[in-house]
């Protein structure tokens, strides 16, 4: 292979691909350079042709590749600069105020539950963590407690029982053919049947998730409720949305919850501003429906249901979500509160296209909830 | 290894697709050169309708090769994908042999040779002379355990039979997939494949397509028939009409003898179905919102 010196700018340019989250292994690296160094010319859009066929991997980044390298070799179009950009990728400190993971909510918790003191050890301490309204978690050990159990409360989650069966060893059902196939070596004699099972397959969620102003005291613990499941089945999608409505999927199945911290909170409009629910998901229905959403899918609206839009706008659009889907599940932090009762419009019109309307406050409510996604 | 530049390449690939028929942009041309040059496989996603099947149609076309296609669906296994011992065949062979003075090991090595064995699309794939052009036809559909099985096959060209041993490529084919995204493929399998996206086209592209497609078709109705479509794609559908439905209504409009469509709601209203295929769709395009649109767009 023809590879010329490295061009340190084109691998600039790939690093910051990967700091943007693209998978960007040796082999892509060499084929860019070697087809860039034989194109013999700067063209712009062959360039950027050739480098997006070998360094995006799914639908998602093809949408982001344009701007990234827009940004990076043509800063002066679009006033970014290389430095501004780097300053970007490298890890910020936390501003303070209500942000949404972690223990940035604390310091909003803290000014308005000073009085509210969870602690102890133990098993008091598991039950306290379990039934607490997350609001007054402000014992910042018990709050991490309480996310990481969260995350991992998609693993009471079966796999669904399909009717597709498949091959096994071992099985209620004998395959013939398999077992004529397997047992020629005995000169036709069954001696090991091969069997079959009906075949389990992952549940597909997709998650709704508000970040709005008004969410900001339930989102570390639902964050991580919703990264666990979008880690736990790979098929599951999650959005998140305020006044408009965004992709978090590949935030939320970051491995290191360091590094997803902070691309979270590099994304600068996350867990800011008030909610626009019923735009949002007609948003949702018109850019992401179609690709992601399944007969079986079960639509997780994580929300407390506080919206700027027309209750029966929402009505509207849930009805059309519930027509493609499985099921519409409402999982409100709100209802956990003593006297917190869904308004007459919320009941009227939105009420009727959803499924379940249940507590998301503390990890039990989360526990229940799960259960019935479990046993539907 | 590359005796012309990428430039000239893509220039003249993209020539050659034109002329057989599929109008391809300046970036389709570029991943189609380099997979060609760098012998990877190609992952083409899209909504349903956009040409991503066409493209292995038409780089057999161009490439004089033999296309073979594996369309994917839920429970596709080995056997109907790779290969399968033709074991009737071999069970009468077991018969035959039954009398004979072979060993064991003698009549084992009979009936598990290559007359006993079934080629099915991937083993046909390598086993060319010439590299054909191999469409593996809505991966998404399969399941797991089908795609990890096809990372061998997708980064070594080969294929391991138990009985047989390896089988490696006589010619590396070239490889599409392509996926309508209702599932989520593995990371190693993208890891392994060019990617690219394909879109509806721009209303000047989709224009050369129609007209590329249906040579009869007048001037003025293939760009109202584009821009009818456009408008729909931009409304609230269930499901989207593609290329594939344009050139439908294209050929069903002029069959019908239609050379204008301001004046014929109702033949828009009939033939409809050539785009909306839903009941949902259906029944919100009637004859006034129809008649709404022909006024807004045209």
């Amino acid at each position: 292979m023809n590879i010329q010196p490295p061009d340190s700018r084109l691998l600039g340019f790939l690093h910051h691909l990967r700091n943007e989250g693209f998978v960007i292994g040796i082999q892509e690296t060499i084929d860019s350079m070697d087809m860039l160094n034989n194109l013999h010319s700067t063209d712009e859009f062959l360039s950027r042709y050739i480098i997006r066929a070998l360094a995006c991997r799914d639908h998602a980044e093809w949408q982001r590749f344009n701007e990234l390298f827009s940004d990076y070799w043509y800063p002066d179009r679009t006033g970014k600069n290389e430095s501004a950009m780097m300053a970007r990728i490298k890890p910020r400190q936390r501003q303070g105020g209500i942000a949404g993971i972690g223990g940035s909510s604390q310091e909003h918790m803290d000014k308005l539950m000073e009085s509210a003191e969870i602690s102890g050890a133990g098993a008091g301490r598991q039950r306290t963590i379990t039934r607490a309204d997350f609001r007054f978690l402000n014992d910042a050990r018990a709050a991490r407690e309480a996310e990481r159990r969260a995350e991992r409360l998609s693993l009471l989650l079966r796999k669904k029982l399909k009717r597709r069966r498949v091959v096994t060893t071992h099985g209620n059902k004998i395959d013939i053919r398999k077992s004529l196939r397997s047992n020629l070596k005995f000169g036709g004699l069954p001696v090991k049947p091969a069997y079959t099972q009906r075949r389990r397959d992952p549940p597909h969620i997709i998650i709704l998730h508000d970040v709005s102003h008004s969410m900001a005291w339930n989102n570390p613990l639902l964050f991580r409720f919703a990264r666990g499941i979008v880690r736990a089945f790979p098929s599951s999608e999650a959005y998140a949305f305020h006044t408009r409505l965004f992709c978090v999927t590949g935030l939320y199945r970051e491995r290191s919850l360091e590094t997803m911290k902070l691309r979270l909170e590099a994304n600068n409009h996350l867990w800011l501003g008030g909610t626009c629910i019923a735009d949002s998901l007609v948003y949702f229905n018109k850019h992401h429906a179609r690709q992601v959403m399944r007969h079986d899918s079960t639509i997780m609206i994580l929300s407390d249901g506080f919206d700027t839009n027309d209750p029966e706008q929402l009505g509207t659009v849930l009805e059309n979500i519930k027509s493609r889907a499985r099921k519409i599940i409402w999982l409100n932090p709100m209802l956990g509160r003593e006297g917190f009762e869904p308004d007459d419009a919320f009941m009227h019109f939105v009420a009727p296209h959803i499924d379940r309307l249940a507590p998301a406050h503390s990890l039990a409510a989360l526990e229940e909830a799960i259960r019935y996604l479990a046993t539907s | 290894m590359h005796h012309s530049t990428m430039k000239n390449l893509i220039e003249t690939l993209q020539i050659r697709l034109n002329d057989a028929g599929y109008i391809a942009d300046k970036d389709l041309t570029t991943t189609l050169v380099l997979m060609e040059q760098l012998s990877r496989p190609l992952l083409v996603e899209g909504e349903a309708g956009v040409g991503k099947t066409e493209i292995a149609k038409v780089l057999a076309q161009i490439y004089d090769c033999s296309l073979i296609r594996l369309q994917c669906y839920d429970g596709l296994d080995t056997n109907s994908a790779v290969y399968e011992w033709n074991y009737t065949h071999q069970l009468l062979s077991i018969k035959l042999l039954e009398g004979s003075k072979e060993s064991l090991g003698q009549r084992e090595a009979h009936i598990f040779n290559e007359e006993y064995l079934l080629q099915r699309p991937l083993l046909k794939a390598i086993q060319q002379k010439i590299p054909p052009v191999l469409l593996i036809d809505e991966i998404d559909r399969t399941d797991e355990a089908f795609e990890a099985f096809l990372l061998e096959l997708l980064s070594d060209f080969q294929i391991t039979i138990p009985e047989l041993g390896t089988i490696h490529a006589l010619s590396v084919p070239r490889v599409v997939l392509t996926s309508n995204g209702t599932r989520e493929l593995s990371d190693a399998l993208r890891r392994r494949c060019l990617y690219h996206y394909l879109d509806y086209p721009g209303p000047e592209k989709e224009l050369l397509i129609v007209r590329s497609r249906i040579p009869g078709i007048e001037e003025n109705l293939s760009k109202q028939i584009v821009s009818f479509v456009h408008a729909l794609r931009k409304s609230e559908l269930r499901k989207r009409p593609g290329v594939a439905e344009t050139l439908d209504w294209s050929a069903a409009l002029l069959g019908l003898g239609v050379n204008d469509l301001k004046n014929n709601i109702d033949i828009i209203y009939q033939t409809r179905a050539c785009l909306l295929k839903t009941q949902d769709d259906m029944s919100i395009y009637g004859r006034s919102l129809i008649s709404h649109l022909v006024e807004t767009v045209l």
